[in-house]
């Protein structure tokens, strides 16, 4: 290497070694043998062998007397290209199109790594990979692990830094020392956050060790993200493997040994890890200024004891040199002269290490196996040459990463297929010499993405905050806070790409860890790679894998072929005639067993018996208890406590779920079974929701106690009217019933029969019926309600198959025919949208006056505010809240109610209904007029809330829509005349053809069972070999 | 495949199937299995299974471990160290180092606790416990353990992975990754929690630190869902999920067919049919309801919870050791307790009163420990069990608050051990005579790892892991000793 830039210094210390002597204090002696200088990984890079990759491998290959395999087809290759540089997969006709591509092979596929290299998915790819090398989290760990703030600048940097391919020597000097650059800038500044991401005890026992634990956070990250050397065992001891002493170790600790330790960022104390840049602020280093404290070397790594007092210099491996260093006005300007050794071309680690580590990251396995480790203890370099070729190759394309990828994947090597071969197999069963491509599992962070990315949930928005993925309540119960520090994101937020998952030491997602994600402690070269049963669980019954096979179900089924199309997504291509067959065997099994459940409804509670307050207040009720996601609103139930921020679950008020609509005087019968684990289970009657609690009446089936009880609820206390003992058998449906007569409740469990009550009458008041779960799950099946005019059943509804995304960054174009009457209006996916302001209209005009008997059915969702609706008979429209004629059909939310009006320039009342309306949920309105008739309907009920005779009916005019003082949206609008349908918005969103679900749908869907089944089907597709592994 | 694990390559590849990690037992839906013949055909090179049964290094008594966490620290003049020089001096003003390098004025805090020697072995319990000291002739008690760190946070991480620096394997990833798992269908390392919280700092205690996630505890919960993501969602019956895993297993069956050299591929297959038996075996080590009722009275399960706000149920931990015996019976080799959760008084960590802090948590595990002895005993279990019990520090000799509270002491506490190998009725080492540090017979906790390791049949020098240049150990670089003084 050349050293000529550097002078040496005392050279005699580099001489005492070397004679083995102990010079000045260092506790052991310690000496550089000539075998350690002749180590490979020392010596300069080689002149590169012209012949390039595949002459180099090819010989390596006749030497070990293996064959080469014949090349991947071109299906195998697309997915391999895009699984190593996006992390993503081919759609089916991008994968059919390169198939099809006529150029030879070799053209074709150097065509498709440009364009896949141009893309942004590649930074979010990559950048990962190096997140890993520098041990990348977004909290400091131990007890309190609080949150680093703004970490994910850093990450944001990596991504565009790889995007961008940003040269490699560059990158290192922006971590290392972009605040000492002179054109550092704002990138430079985020790029040093590098020394902020390491794990941080603000409580540490002995705060003198504790700087000195983080300097070594520092030294190691460094040493072997950048230059393969594990230096961190010389802290206490001379290396035991390699030539590094302790001196090098505290020398080389000491060009760190200004930098401002990491601290919690506190008001007016911040700059020691936050520093503004344009964006806001980013975590970053300062140091104390231009002068160093002295650093000492420790005997025995003892903070307490400081013996020589060490300076900034290189490893005697590397001659002792010393860096110029060069002081700026507030630093000590060591680090930069460091960070210019390592990425100088002359160095001979730096370029080797990370053509390495891009080999490994294409083939899964490095040319040096333990990509941290290029030490005697790391695994032996397999190919000396071709590390060689490489990291000349890296230097001499300007450290451009992109040039890499080409390079190595523009090989006959890169192409081969990853078929076994028996001889081969005997000689090299690990493919270290390349003879065939390497079968690769895809990584945490990978199969989440793609699962998302087939069922077409995949939210593509790149950088900024991160999201929190959803924890399961056990997950969360492990915390000594459970839940703190933890977060809730909107689904979109939640459907964005694993990069930009929240990243918590002490809670790291289930998902990613049990698939082996990275290990955020310290630098990680490669992930072990594990196969167990926890995996499987979880691609069997995660919350993840059902959702999204729903969704994928839910694509597949708008086609013709269902089946199909499900591998298409799932897979990438067509079934074969045998899949075919085996998928059609399960389906109609499958089919036919859903169909015995189609009348389930199942309440599951997941929730931690204490939780930290603030996450409690954040967590949605829907995640306490999870059921059916439409029809029913959902409550936490009664926590207490408080002490240190904890709150505790109350076994006797537990989280319920409500029915959305009243039910006064009803009769409820059916079944209920208790799961395994269910302690309690109880059943909600004339239930009115008092904040998170109830007030009404409660049967409770204790099956841990064995006993029925009737309690009442009132103003936060119970008190029981009735109680019996009875066992509770678990696993088996229990039929039961309950009735309203005459101010009693009778009760029927099985055999046994109560009726409460009988002294004096209940005051039964009005309620909804309603269902709780303590324990475990509980399930309903055939449960019925009924009044005077019939028995009405109540199911599940699928409600994933029914979600919709908020129309945010709609678009301001309305689609022709519509005329807006004030207010701000907003389409998108034809889902029409306005602010809350008063009496905005949106009139269809596309038709003109309408006549005759004119049906008009829209759903409608009130995000925020009072009252929307409908209106028809429209004339003489102008902005302006009163200007204009017509009958309007509104859903009044404050008051819980649906009103028919008529308007001529002042409203009149017509009628007016009790009705179950619902912030945030999907209502759907329905109005006839035929003549003086008007018909409203609610939520897909046969019977009309209203049916008025209207004295004096309004002319022919327009349909629209009106709202006053509400945030709302509308979809699925249906206007028909004369028995035409005139206009149909068909949001492109799931049961679009079905009524909207906004209550209890009366008419089950069809083919429940059918889409039920698909569903399991495009799940187990997500389980399949084929889908986690690439060839 | 990955060369942090090139040691596992080297042991136990004829064991692939028979673990928690990819196992085949009872009921096959692949239809292939017991595939000794499927995978004797495959090449070895990439098979690797992580919880494959593993050799001792030599014969023991112990075959598993439970380890009974008192989170938070227990006061060690308040339960097993008694000390007659603190009760006489109690009130008397001293300097006592509190934090590190802080050193304070402060009152001697004697217990309030009446302590008598029990059995034939005469050893020193409290009345706090009065269920435990019926066994004390079980016990060996080591009263002169130290560690190095005064918080909590460092103090668990040291005391579970041996180093006070995040990012370590745990003592049970450690039995986990050396001794594999015996039960084909249970994890081989489980955690059950309080159910106020977890400790300090959460999941770093049972990670498996920079080796695979497959070595870390399984957190198990007693009631509720068991495991994560155990039972199918929505409404798919356990016939349905069989189905299901039978179409998946066929279609990889024949994804197989091109690729048999990938040993992953079969080993997927396999844990497929695993996750489909733990359906129905971890509830089953689980339910308890076919123990007698003598024994569930046994473990205190018939007990009430205390009246104090933050005490709970005697039932929690009795049912969690009851389930510990099960999960012992069943093969699991390391089983972890915690007894407290949370923060301050919701645990051991007796600052605000030990007085109160003794009532809230004493009662809430002296029945189910006893009963855990006695159960152990009387089946012919103790042998083959290593039992341990103490937290990850001890407490000051001196007052604390208003309300009698002990600050954390790492310089000398309590721990002891009973079963497989233990020399039973020992006391072992000594405080100074004040309880404040150890003084006689010093181990530093290093020494409890290598003592934990060598009762399981493990070399503490023997068992290491490739990391950041260094063969790692639990026990770490400085040398640590087994404590001879305990072993029978």
């Amino acid at each position: 290497m050349s050293r000529k830039r550097y002078k040496r210094a005392c050279p005699g210390i580099a001489l005492l070694f070397a004679l083995g002597l102990n010079c000045v204090h260092a506790e052991d002696k310690f000496e550089i043998t000539a075998e350690d200088r002749a180590y490979w990984a020392f010596q300069d890079l080689q002149q590169p062998n012209p012949a390039g990759i595949d002459a180099i491998i090819d010989a390596k290959l006749s030497e070990k007397g293996l064959v080469a395999n014949p090349p991947a087809s071109r299906e195998q290759l697309i997915r391999r290209a895009y699984f190593d540089l996006l992390g993503l997969a081919p759609t089916y006709s991008q994968i059919r199109e390169f198939a099809a591509d006529k150029a030879p092979v070799a053209e074709a596929f150097a065509r498709l790594i440009d364009r896949l290299l141009a893309l942004p998915e590649y930074g979010e790819r990559w950048g990962r990979h190096w997140l890993d090398v520098v041990r990348y989290a977004q909290t400091n760990g131990y007890e309190r692990d609080d949150e680093k703030p703004n970490a994910w600048r850093y990450r944001d940097y990596v991504i565009a830094a790889f995007n961008s391919d940003k040269p490699y020597d560059r990158f290192i000097l922006e971590q290392l020392a972009g605040d000492e650059l002179t054109d550092g800038g704002d990138e430079g500044l985020i790029a040093t956050g590098f020394y902020r991401l390491g794990v941080f005890d603000d409580e540490p026992d002995d705060k003198r060790a504790a700087e000195f634990d983080g300097l070594d956070d520092m030294l190691r990250t460094t040493s072997e993200t950048f230059l393969g050397l594990t230096v961190g065992c010389a802290r206490c001891h001379d290396h035991m493997f390699d030539p590094i002493s302790q001196v090098d170790y505290y020398e080389l600790a000491s060009f760190f040994r200004n930098v401002r330790q990491y601290q919690k960022p506190q008001r007016g104390k911040e700059g020691a890890v936050l520093r503004k840049v344009k964006a806001g602020m980013a975590l970053s280093v300062t140091e104390k200024g231009p002068k160093a404290d002295d650093t000492h070397l420790l005997i025995r790594g003892d903070a307490g004891r400081p013996a020589q007092k060490v300076t900034p210099r290189l490893p005697g491996i590397f001659g002792h040199l010393q860096p110029d260093i060069v002081p700026t006005t507030v630093s000590t300007g060591r680090r930069l002269a460091l960070a210019k050794w390592i990425a100088d071309p002359a160095n001979p680690l730096t370029a080797r290490v990370m053509a390495n580590r891009i080999w490994q990251y294409h083939f899964g396995r490095g040319i040096v196996a333990t990509p941290n480790d290029f030490g005697k203890a790391g695994h032996p370099v397999s190919n000396a040459v071709l590390l060689d070729f490489l990291a000349q190759e890296f230097i001499r394309g300007g450290w451009s990463i992109k040039h890499m990828h080409r390079v190595v994947m523009n090989t006959r090597a890169y192409r081969r297929s990853s078929s076994p071969h028996a001889a081969n197999g005997k000689i090299d069963p690990d493919n270290i010499h390349h003879w065939r491509g390497n079968l690769r599992r895809l990584e945490a962070e990978t199969l989440r993405d793609r699962i998302l990315q087939a069922s077409g949930a995949l939210n593509k928005k790149r950088g900024g905050s991160s999201f929190f993925p959803v924890l399961n309540g056990e997950v969360v119960a492990g915390a000594s806070k459970p839940g703190r520090g933890w977060g809730w994101s909107r689904a979109e937020e939640r459907n964005r790409r694993s990069i930009y998952a929240f990243v918590k030491r002490t809670m790291v997602y289930p998902f990613f860890e049990i698939f082996d994600y990275s290990n955020t402690e310290g630098s990680l070269g490669s992930r072990p790679e594990t196969t167990v049963a926890p995996q499987a669980l979880l691609l069997l019954n995660s919350e993840l894998v059902s959702d999204n096979a729903s969704l994928i179900a839910r694509r597949a089924l708008e086609k013709k072929d269902p089946v199909g199309e499900a591998f298409r997504l799932v897979l990438g291509r067509d079934p074969v005639s045998r899949e075919r067959v085996t998928a059609e065997t399960f389906l109609a099994e499958a089919r036919q067993k859903h169909a015995v459940t189609a009348g389930q409804i199942r309440f599951r509670p997941d929730f931690p018996p204490s939780l930290f307050k603030d996450y409690h207040a954040l967590l949605p009720a829907e995640r306490f208890l999870q059921g059916p996601g439409a029809g029913w609103e959902f409550f936490k139930g009664k926590w207490t406590g408080g002490y240190e921020g904890i709150i505790n679950a109350e076994v006797d008020w537990p989280p319920f779920a409500l029915l959305q609509i009243a039910t006064p005087g009803f009769r409820f019968s059916g079944k209920v079974r208790l799961e395994k684990n269910t302690a309690r289970a109880m059943i909600l009657l004339q239930a009115r929701p008092r904040g998170q609690e109830f007030d009404g009446y409660a049967l409770l089936l204790d099956a841990d106690a064995g006993r029925v009880a009737v309690r009442h609820y009132s103003g936060g206390k119970f008190e029981t009217l009735s109680e019996r003992q009875a066992a509770i058998p678990r696993l088996q449906p229990l039929a039961f019933s309950v009735e309203f007569i005459n101010g009693q409740i009778r009760v029927v469990v099985d055999d046994l029969e109560m009726l409460v009550g009988d002294s004096k009458p209940l005051d039964m008041g009005d309620g909804r019926f309603g269902v709780s779960a303590w324990g475990g799950p509980v399930i309903f099946d055939e449960v019925a309600i009924e009044d005077g005019n019939g028995r009405y059943p109540l199911i599940d509804i699928d409600y994933r198959l029914s979600r919709v995304s908020p129309p945010s960054g709609a678009s301001v174009h309305l689609p022709g025919g519509w005329s807006a009457f004030g207010g701000k209006w907003t389409v998108r996916d034809n889902v029409i949208g306005v602010t809350k302001e008063k009496g905005p209209k949106l009139l269809w005009d596309a038709a003109g006056k309408l006549a005759g008997e004119v049906s008009f059915t829209a759903g409608l969702r009130v995000t925020d505010g009072d009252i929307a609706g409908l209106i028809m008979n429209v004339t003489d429209p102008k902005v302006g809240a009163d200007n204009w004629n017509g009958y309007e059909v509104s859903l009044y939310l404050h008051e819980q109610k649906l009103v028919l009006g008529s308007h001529e320039n002042n409203f009149i009342t017509l009628a007016s209904v009790p009705a179950p309306v619902t912030r945030g949920k999907w209502h759907q309105i329905r109005t006839q007029v035929a003549g003086d008739r008007v018909k409203v309907y609610l939520d897909g009920r046969d019977k009309p809330y209203i049916d008025f005779i209207v004295k004096k009916p309004l002319p022919p005019g327009l349909a629209g829509l009106r709202t006053w003082g509400a945030e709302v949206e509308y979809r699925n609008i249906k206007i028909e005349s004369g028995g035409k349908t005139l206009i149909f918005t068909q949001a492109e969103t799931p049961a679009a053809d079905a009524a909207e679900p906004g209550g209890i749908v009366l008419a089950p869907d069809p083919d429940r069972h059918g889409r039920r089944a698909l569903a399991q089907f495009c799940s187990l597709l997500l389980n399949l070999n084929e889908f986690l592994y690439v060839d | 495949m990955s060369s942090i694990i090139r040691d596992l390559e080297k042991q136990g590849r004829r064991d692939f199937l028979r673990s928690f990690g990819t196992s085949m037992a009872g009921i096959s839906l692949s239809g292939i299995f017991p595939g000794e013949r499927v995978f004797g055909a495959a090449p070895a090179s990439a098979l690797v299974n992580p919880l494959a049964v593993r050799p001792a290094h030599f014969p023991t008594k112990a075959k598993a471990c439970i380890y009974l966490y008192m989170y938070g620290g227990p006061s060690q003049m308040d339960l097993f160290d008694y000390k007659p020089e603190l009760q006489k001096n109690d009130g008397k003003e001293v300097d006592m180092e509190i934090r590190r390098r802080e050193i304070r004025k402060s009152k001697l805090l004697g217990t309030r606790r009446v302590f008598k020697q029990h059995g034939e072995s005469g050893l020193w319990c409290s009345d706090a416990l009065p269920n435990i000291a019926a066994h004390m002739d079980k016990l060996a008690v080591i009263k002169s353990l130290y560690m190095d760190s005064f918080a909590h946070g460092s103090a668990n991480l040291q005391m579970n992975c041996g180093r006070i620096l995040q990012g370590h394997p745990s003592l049970g990833a450690w039995v986990a990754h050396a001794l594999g798992s015996s039960n084909p269908n249970l994890p081989g390392f489980v955690v059950m929690l309080d159910p106020r919280g977890g400790p300090i700092p959460g999941a770093a205690n049972w990670a498996s630190g920079y080796m695979p996630a497959a070595f870390q505890g399984t957190v198990l919960r007693s009631t509720g869902n068991p495991i994560l993501n155990l039972s199918p969602r929505g409404q798919v019956t356990h016939e349905m999920q069989g189905d299901k895993i039978r179409t998946i297993n066929a279609f990889n069956r024949a994804h197989l067919a091109a690729r048999q050299s990938y040993s992953e591929l079969s080993a997927r297959i396999a844990s497929y049919d695993l996750a489909y038996q733990l359906h129905t075996s971890a509830p089953e080590a689980l339910d308890i309801s076919a123990e007698s009722l003598k024994t569930r009275q046994l473990y205190g399960l018939d007990l009430l919870k205390g009246d104090h706000a933050l005490s709970i149920p005697p039932a929690h931990f009795g049912r969690q050791c009851l389930i510990a015996r099960r999960l012992v019976e069943r093969g699991v080799r390391f089983v972890q307790l915690y007894s407290g959760g949370g923060h301050q008084q919701q645990n051991w960590d007796a600052h605000n009163g030990v007085e109160e802090n003794l009532k809230i948590h004493c009662p809430e595990i002296d029945r189910p420990i006893a009963g855990l002895l006695a159960d152990l005993e009387q089946r012919g279990m103790l042998e083959e069990t290593l039992v341990v019990w103490g937290g990850e520090f001890g407490r000051q000799p001196v007052w604390q608050g208003k309300n009698g509270g002990r600050d954390h002491n790492p310089k000398g506490f309590t721990y002891w051990l009973a079963g497989g190998g233990v020399k039973p009725g020992t006391s072992y080492g000594e405080t100074d005579p004040l309880g404040h540090e150890a003084a006689v017979n010093r181990h530093h906790v290093r020494d409890l790892h290598a003592t934990i390791l060598h009762l399981m049949g493990l070399d503490h020098e023997r068992v290491t892991y490739p990391y950041g240049g260094l063969d790692q150990k639990l026990t770490g670089v400085v040398p640590a000793e087994v404590i001879k003084g305990l072993l029978a």
